[in-house]
């Protein structure tokens, strides 16, 4: 083997890792936008059964965001119960949310992702609450933030943490 | 994630603790923390967000901080003698790219 067939290897090698690293970002957009709401409208129904079936369970829905307890009877048990969320929109999503910006206009897209989150956390105190036997949950109150990568540049991926918390009482 | 594995008093997010009654009241109390993920996991997390759905790393990691600021807050209320913090709440901020700030404040009390 000649000296020049190896640097002609070496360099066919590291042009197959530009022509994929080039490809990669378009087939992967592609891939968000045919799949992504898909998948949030799949995780959000099976969360609302989630969540009927323990509004079913309690005959009511037990969390509150009021300070006092709905019963005025005696407390046994108060503690304190929290639960978080931390979502990626997806890139579809989020070029939607970069083309909106430029129009303006209500980004439906980001309302069925945010709405799974905070849905989500809500029903992990519901969860918590049925499993430690308490009876309602009052004061609930819900946070976002805003997250960002370190590794992906920051202005790729821009992730947002909804945090719900709350107090968890048990009637007497 | 409820459970505190260190320091256990009672803990509530209202104004009063539901039942009791405050005696006495010890001042502001508070805890932080400040963490990063490693970037093999904030690397896995971006190639899950071209879909989009939940971060399972980034929510632990928050969660596990959440829980470290809580029990540092509760050690500050232990050392001042207190048996109840109340009207706890949490704040959230991104310094860096890559690190956030978990801050957990609540008032020391002692309860009957």
């Amino acid at each position: 083997m000649e000296v020049w067939q190896i640097f002609v290897a070496i360099g066919l090698f590291f042009a197959a890792i530009g022509i994929a690293a080039a490809l990669f970002s378009p087939l992967a957009w592609i891939y968000s936008a045919l799949f992504s709401r898909r998948k949030h409208r799949k995780l959000l129904s099976d969360l609302r059964d989630r969540i009927d079936l323990t509004l079913e369970k309690y005959g009511r829905d037990p969390l509150t965001n009021k300070k006092n307890p709905t019963f005025g009877e005696g407390i046994s048990e108060a503690i304190y119960i929290q639960s978080n969320y931390v979502l990626g929109p997806g890139w579809f999503n989020q070029f939607i949310a970069f083309y909106h910006s430029l129009i303006g206009g209500n980004i439906k897209a980001y309302d069925d992702v945010l709405t799974l989150a905070r849905q989500s956390c809500l029903q992990s105190l519901r969860d918590q609450a049925s499993e430690g036997g308490f009876d309602e949950v009052i004061n609930v109150r819900l946070e976002t933030a805003r997250i960002s990568a370190l590794t992906q540049g920051s202005k790729q991926n821009r992730y947002i943490e909804i945090f719900a918390y709350g107090t968890a009482v048990k009637y007497s | 994630m409820s459970e505190q594995q260190g320091i256990s008093i009672i803990m509530v997010n209202t104004e009063e603790v539901p039942g009791k009654s405050i005696t006495k009241t010890l001042g502001v109390v508070s805890g932080s923390t400040v963490r990063a993920k490693h970037a093999g996991k904030d690397i896995l997390a971006g190639f899950k967000n071209i879909v989009g759905g939940e971060l399972s790393a980034y929510t632990e990691l928050l969660g596990e901080s959440r829980d470290e600021a809580v029990q540092r807050m509760l050690q500050e209320a232990v050392g001042r003698g207190a048996n109840a913090v109340v009207n706890v709440r949490m704040a959230t901020s991104a310094i860096t790219p890559g690190a956030s700030e978990i801050l957990a404040y609540g008032t020391a009390v002692i309860v009957e």
